[in-house]
C-alpha cells in the first residue's frame, strides 16, 4: 500500500529548490517543480505555485539569480540558477538537516525510551 | 531581515507594475506547460487546463504571498491610504477646504505665538554669558513698581562681592527723539548706569560704550549709545554720527558710540541713553 502524498513540511521548500538548482541549473519554475516531484516519487503533494514565493525569497537573499530566456519549446521563461553564496548556504543547511534527521532517528528508535 | 533583503524589497516597491507583469508571465507559461503535459498524456484540452490549475494551486493567494514577500507591505498600504485620502478629498471639496483652512490657521497661530515667545523668553541675550546674568528684585513682588535711588544703587554696588558686577537699568521707555537730521521719532530707550555695557560684555561697533566714569555726577553725563539697527535706520549708517546731539524727551544728549550689531539692550529697544545715571539709547 502506498502512503498518501504528504504536505510539504514547513520551511523545507526553500532547501528543496536550492538543492534542485544545485543539481541542474539553470531551470525555470515549471522545471524546478517537476524535478522536485520526480525526485519525491509521488510522496509529496506540492502546490507548484508555492515555489514562486520561495524563488523570490532565495533571490532576495542572494542565493539564486534569475534571467529571462527561451525555454526548450520556444517559450519566454525566467531561468533560475544557484549562486556561490547559495552553494555555501545549501551545504550548511544540508548538514544541519542531516543532524536533525539523525537525532530524530536515534530518539525514535531508542528502545529504552 | 537583512539589509540585502530590505534593499531588494525597496527596489521592488518602486517597480511594482513591472514585477507584477513578470510574475503573471511566469505563471501563465507554467500553467501552459502543465496543460501541454496533460494533453500529451492524452487528456482533452479542457480537462488538461483544469488539472493544471489544480496542480498549480491557488493563483491569487500565491500572488498575494509573493507580493507581501516582494515589497514592503507598509509602503504599499501607505500608498493605498494616500490614494484613498486623495479620492475622499476630491469627493467633498467643502470639507477639504474647511480642513485646510483650519490647519493653516492653527499652524499659523502657533508659529506666530512661538516666534514671539522665542524672541521674548527663549532666545538668550546676545551677550557673551547670558546664563550668568541675574536681575535683583524685591523678595516679594509689589503691586507698584519700586524705584531705586542712585545712592541705594551705589550702596548695593559697593556691597557686591568678588568679581560680580552690578549695573542699574530702567525699563524700556518710549521717548521722543529729535535731531536735526530727521523728523521727530518715538524711540524705545533704556536708561542705564555706566557699568551696564562692561557688565554685559558688550562692546562698541564704533565710538565707545559707557564706563563707570560716566556716572560720577548725577545728571552730569548726557550721553547716548545707539543700537546698530537704529543707527542704520535713523542715520542711514552715517559714519559721522558720533558726536552728534539728540534731543531726548527735551534733554540734549551726545551720541558717544554704536553698540555691537545684534545688541538692543536687555529688552528690545533702539539704544541706550545715559541721562541721570547715564543713558543708553537703543
Amino acid at each position: 500500500m502506498s502512503p498518501q502524498p504528504s504536505e510539504v513540511p514547513y520551511g523545507t521548500l526553500d532547501l528543496m529548490v536550492l538543492k534542485t538548482l544545485d543539481a541542474m541549473s539553470p531551470l525555470h519554475g515549471y522545471g524546478i517543480a517537476r524535478r522536485i516531484e520526480q525526485v519525491a516519487q509521488g510522496s509529496l503533494a506540492l502546490n507548484q505555485g508555492t515555489i514562486y514565493p520561495a524563488l523570490l525569497r532565495l533571490e532576495q537573499k542572494g542565493w539564486i539569480k534569475s534571467e529571462w530566456g527561451t525555454s526548450e519549446n520556444n517559450r519566454r521563461a525566467r531561468f533560475y540558477s544557484i549562486t556561490r553564496a547559495g552553494r555555501k548556504q545549501l551545504q550548511s543547511e544540508a548538514e544541519s538537516w542531516a543532524r536533525t534527521v539523525e537525532m530524530m532517528n536515534r530518539l525514535l528508535q531508542d528502545q529504552s525510551a | 531581515m537583512t539589509l540585502r533583503v530590505i534593499v531588494s524589497r525597496l527596489i521592488a516597491t518602486l517597480r511594482t507594475r513591472h514585477r507584477d507583469a513578470e510574475l503573471s508571465d511566469e505563471v501563465r507559461e507554467h500553467l501552459e506547460a502543465l496543460t501541454e503535459d496533460y494533453v500529451r498524456r492524452g487528456m482533452p484540452l479542457a480537462d488538461a487546463r483544469t488539472a493544471a490549475r489544480r496542480e498549480f494551486g491557488g493563483v491569487t493567494p500565491m500572488k498575494e504571498a509573493y507580493r507581501d514577500q516582494r515589497g514592503l507591505p507598509f509602503v504599499d498600504a501607505l500608498q493605498q491610504d494616500l490614494r484613498f485620502a486623495g479620492r475622499t478629498f476630491i469627493k467633498s471639496p467643502r470639507l477639504t477646504l474647511v480642513v485646510i483652512v483650519t490647519l493653516a490657521l492653527g499652524i499659523g497661530a502657533n508659529t506666530a505665538v512661538f516666534s514671539v515667545l522665542n524672541a521674548v523668553l527663549l532666545r538668550p541675550l546676545p551677550v557673551p554669558d547670558p546664563e550668568q546674568l541675574f536681575v535683583l528684585a524685591p523678595p516679594t513682588p509689589t503691586a507698584v513698581p519700586q524705584r531705586l535711588s542712585f545712592s541705594m544703587f551705589e550702596r548695593l554696588r559697593a556691597a557686591t562681592p568678588g568679581t560680580a558686577r552690578l549695573a542699574a537699568t530702567s525699563r524700556v521707555a518710549v521717548m521722543y527723539v529729535v535731531s536735526d537730521q530727521a523728523a521727530p521719532e518715538r524711540v524705545r530707550v533704556q536708561l542705564v548706569s555706566g557699568e551696564f555695557f562692561a557688565m554685559l560684555g558688550v562692546t562698541a561697533l564704533s565710538g565707545r560704550v559707557f564706563n563707570p566714569d560716566d556716572n560720577r555726577v548725577v545728571g552730569g553725563h548726557p550721553l547716548a549709545v545707539v543700537s546698530d539697527q537704529w543707527w542704520r535706520r535713523r542715520f542711514g549708517a552715517a559714519s559721522d554720527v558720533i558726536g552728534r546731539t539728540l534731543l531726548v524727551n527735551g534733554t540734549l544728549v551726545t551720541v558717544v558710540g554704536i553698540a555691537q550689531p545684534g545688541f538692543e539692550g536687555t529688552r528690545r529697544s533702539d539704544g541706550g541713553v545715559e541721562a541721570r545715571i547715564g543713558r543708553a539709547l537703543r
